[in-house]
């Protein structure tokens, strides 16, 4: 049995979700994209159940891939109930989706989420009285307070196997139910084994949806073409705007039927809100949160590593000690604490209160504000303004930020951010540069390096967009109201996106930690070193390091961790120069973005895009590696 | 599977639209109330901006306009909405009081 949840964007789908399905939950990607989606098992009443979180969605007709996945889901995957979310302080807007998911035939129930909102904009619901006219249950739910939520789902497994019945409020003009009947006759007579409702299909099919055309009959589509020229004569405009006028106007009539407008209630947020999109102050505050939220999390990240790093320390010393020198066994096992050590001391106390900190920001509503704020300046690059949300996410980890470039229209667009999020310095890259520039050069030059890698991403992002030159189709983003973000929603966030690391990323951090080892036991290394030599010896970087560079593609930290072991010094500064500790982290931040993000990218933007991708990172990698080795010996000598 | 891959409709319906002196969302400053006259954007942006009740005959308050050529901030329907400058130009609108 699945349940699916389905609601607008925003409308605390995930909190519900997250209060139901305890930590026994997993992400998963939807056959054939990338776009995840979380399900969990329930005990609901001795049934168990797959609770489904689907992607939030306007309506039924897509405009991304993230709504598409949640549109297939809903069509191709026969859920026995759909429980549909509102914002019941949007609840015009949101009951369009309720009344186009309702022609879908399953079992639905309502649930009127954010009550206490609405009620502080002055919005009154009469519940039983929008459940007379929808035809359906409605609860009435306060998530992220907990309220409700038993009795939404208890509601239900009262409506499994009960399709929602006719309501007699739910008509269209006349005219218009004269057509999409009409439809639904043409629909019935070429109807070969298709399960969705008859009615659905009609009037999918009279707005021109191209997922439900693509499937349909020719002879479907004559019709079609026929009623939507018809509908377009009548009505002066085309036929999805004509359906979609009537859903909006039945939605408004409802809302008229069943809520009383009252003046609201003042709202400390609005102020906050002014401040923080101020066309002045909005900026420094952006700063401000963005210089602050870094300088914790690498503040927070030391204090963890110098303690997690020092006691296992202490104690792979403790266990190297029995092992003989120069043996098999101590390689082994001196590679395997190594990728232990890396992994909890120095990427885990970055990466865990990145996250976090991230996922607050995310849930409290403040990104859409910097996409907002950000957009002028990267639609005079040439980009779209959402693409500053990859971009963010890229400084957490390249993954989720290839990911979240879902959210833009686009191809174009999708893959500008995708290349641009890749470029900017993940936790993992972060972490070198703190470990080596700022540890040894001092914090300034670590600056310098983000400071520089902000104005090659910038460049590249200007040019890049004039290599592929397209007319960006412009923003249009829900900006929503700030929320306090939920504790377990946030935890939960949190820990799907750290599990990532240590499932995937730890072991092969270990993996290879241990090869290295082993290599140079065999004398392996030397090989890798000499057919890099070019480039190392171009970079003006000593040739051991070779071998770092092709273990940084597995992963980026692992170039660190690497390089102490292919110098044989855990004191970097006595074996490489100043300049040479620069040109190696800029090299390391550019080049050829790190195994797990190649493979997301050829998910999201094809094979061909992420070899261009990555032959585009690795040229610039050089290219600036190549400068800072000119230019810096100029500086540093003076 | 029911649908193998989504077929991209692009519209070739090209739209002319008379050159007309109605103000555009643009030029509206923070504060203003407006109604929307027509909107003259493609028909994906179409369908993005009537999702959020950006439609013909809505009612917008527009709250704030990014500096540097940055979006206009609308309420929309009880929520806020950020639009391109871009395509804000093509959304035709009409003051009130």
């Amino acid at each position: 049995m699945k349940i699916a949840l389905v609601g607008q964007p925003n409308c605390g789908k995930s909190t519900i979700f997250n209060s139901v399905a305890g930590y026994r939950t997993a992400t998963g990607n939807f056959p054939g994209t990338t776009v995840q989606l979380a399900w969990s098992r329930v005990r609901l009443d001795h049934q168990i159940a797959e609770l489904v979180d689907l992607p939030g969605i306007y309506s039924l007709t897509s405009t991304n891939p993230a709504e598409s996945a949640s549109k297939k889901f809903l069509l191709s995957e026969n859920p026995s109930l759909i429980i549909n979310v509102l914002d019941a302080s949007l609840l015009s807007r949101s009951l369009e989706l309720t009344l186009e998911l309702r022609e879908l035939g399953i079992p639905m129930v309502v649930c009127l989420n954010m009550a206490d909102e609405a009620q502080r904009r002055g919005t009154k619901i009469s519940t039983r009285q929008l459940a007379a006219l929808l035809g359906l249950p409605v609860v009435e739910a306060v998530a992220y307070r907990g309220v409700g939520v038993r009795e939404l789902f208890r509601e239900g497994i009262r409506q499994l196997n009960r399709p929602p019945a006719p309501a007699e409020f739910i008509a269209w003009h006349r005219d218009i139910e004269t057509t999409v009947g009409q439809m639904e006759r043409q629909v019935e007579s070429n109807s070969n084994g298709q399960k969705l409702p008859r009615r659905f299909l009609a009037i999918k099919l009279l707005e021109n949806d191209p997922e439900v055309s693509a499937a349909a009959a020719p002879e479907l589509l004559s019709t079609a073409r026929q009623l939507r020229a018809k509908l377009e004569r009548t009505h002066g405009r085309p036929a999805e705007s004509v359906v979609m006028s009537e859903r909006h106007d039945l939605a408004m009539r409802l809302f008229e039927e069943t809520a009383t407008v009252t003046r609201p209630r003042s709202d400390p947020r609005a102020a906050l809100d002014n401040l923080l999109t101020h066309p002045l102050w909005g900026y420094v505050f952006l700063l401000v949160i963005l210089v602050a939220f870094f300088w914790a999390v690498f503040g927070f990240g030391s204090l963890v590593e110098r303690e997690i790093s020092g006691k296992l320390g202490l104690l792979s010393a403790a266990l190297l000690a029995g092992l003989p020198k120069r043996g098999l066994a101590h390689v082994l096992v001196a590679g395997l604490l190594d990728g232990v050590q890396g992994g909890a001391g120095i990427v885990l106390p970055y990466l865990v209160p990145f996250l976090f900190g991230l996922a607050f920001l995310e849930d409290a509503g403040y990104l859409p504000r910097v996409a907002y704020l950000m957009d002028g300046l990267l639609h005079r690059i040439g980009l779209h303004g959402t693409s500053m949300l990859p971009i963010i996410l890229g400084y957490g980890c390249s993954v989720p930020a290839c990911l979240a470039t879902r959210i833009l229209p686009s191809r174009r667009d999708r893959f500008l951010a995708s290349v641009l999020a890749t470029l900017v310095p993940c936790s993992a890259r972060s972490t070198v540069i703190f470990a080596l520039v700022a540890f040894y050069l001092g914090p300034m030059w670590a600056f310098g390096i983000f400071c520089f890698n902000a104005l090659v991403v910038i460049f590249s992002g200007w040019m890049l967009a004039r290599l592929w030159p397209e007319i960006s189709p412009g923003m249009i983003l829900e900006v929503p109201r700030y929320q306090w973000p939920v504790w377990h929603v946030l935890a939960r966030k949190v820990w799907m996106r750290l599990r990532e690391f240590v499932v995937l990323s730890w072991p092969l951090l270990i993996g290879g930690s241990l090869a290295l080892g082993l290599a140079a036991y065999w004398n392996l290394d030397r090989y890798a070193n000499l057919l890099l030599s070019p480039l190392t010896s171009l970079l003006g970087l000593p040739a051991v390091v070779g071998t770092t560079l092709v273990f940084g593609v597995l992963r980026k930290e692992l170039a660190l961790i690497m390089l102490t072991q292919a110098l044989g010094t855990n004191s970097v500064s006595t074996v490489l120069s100043a300049t040479q500790i620069v040109v190696f982290t800029i090299f390391i931040t550019f080049y050829i973005p790190c195994l797990a993000t190649l493979v997301a990218l050829v998910k999201e933007i094809g094979k061909k895009m992420t070899a261009l991708a990555a032959a585009y990172t690795f040229v610039l990698a050089t290219l600036m590696g190549l400068a800072a080795r000119l230019i810096l010996p100029l500086i540093l000598s003076r | 599977m029911f649908w193998i891959a989504p077929r991209l409709t692009k519209s070739s319906r090209s739209k002319l639209t008379e050159v007309s002196f109605a103000p555009t969302l643009d030029k509206i400053r923070a504060g203003q109330s407006v109604k929307v006259t027509e909107i003259a954007v493609g028909q994906g942006a179409t369908l993005q901006l009537a999702q959020l009740g950006i439609r013909a005959g809505a009612t917008l308050a527009v709250r704030r306009s990014a500096p540097l050529g940055g979006p206009i901030l609308v309420e929309s329907a009880g929520s806020m909405v950020a639009i391109g400058r871009g395509m804000a130009r093509k959304v035709y609108v009409q003051t009130l009081e």
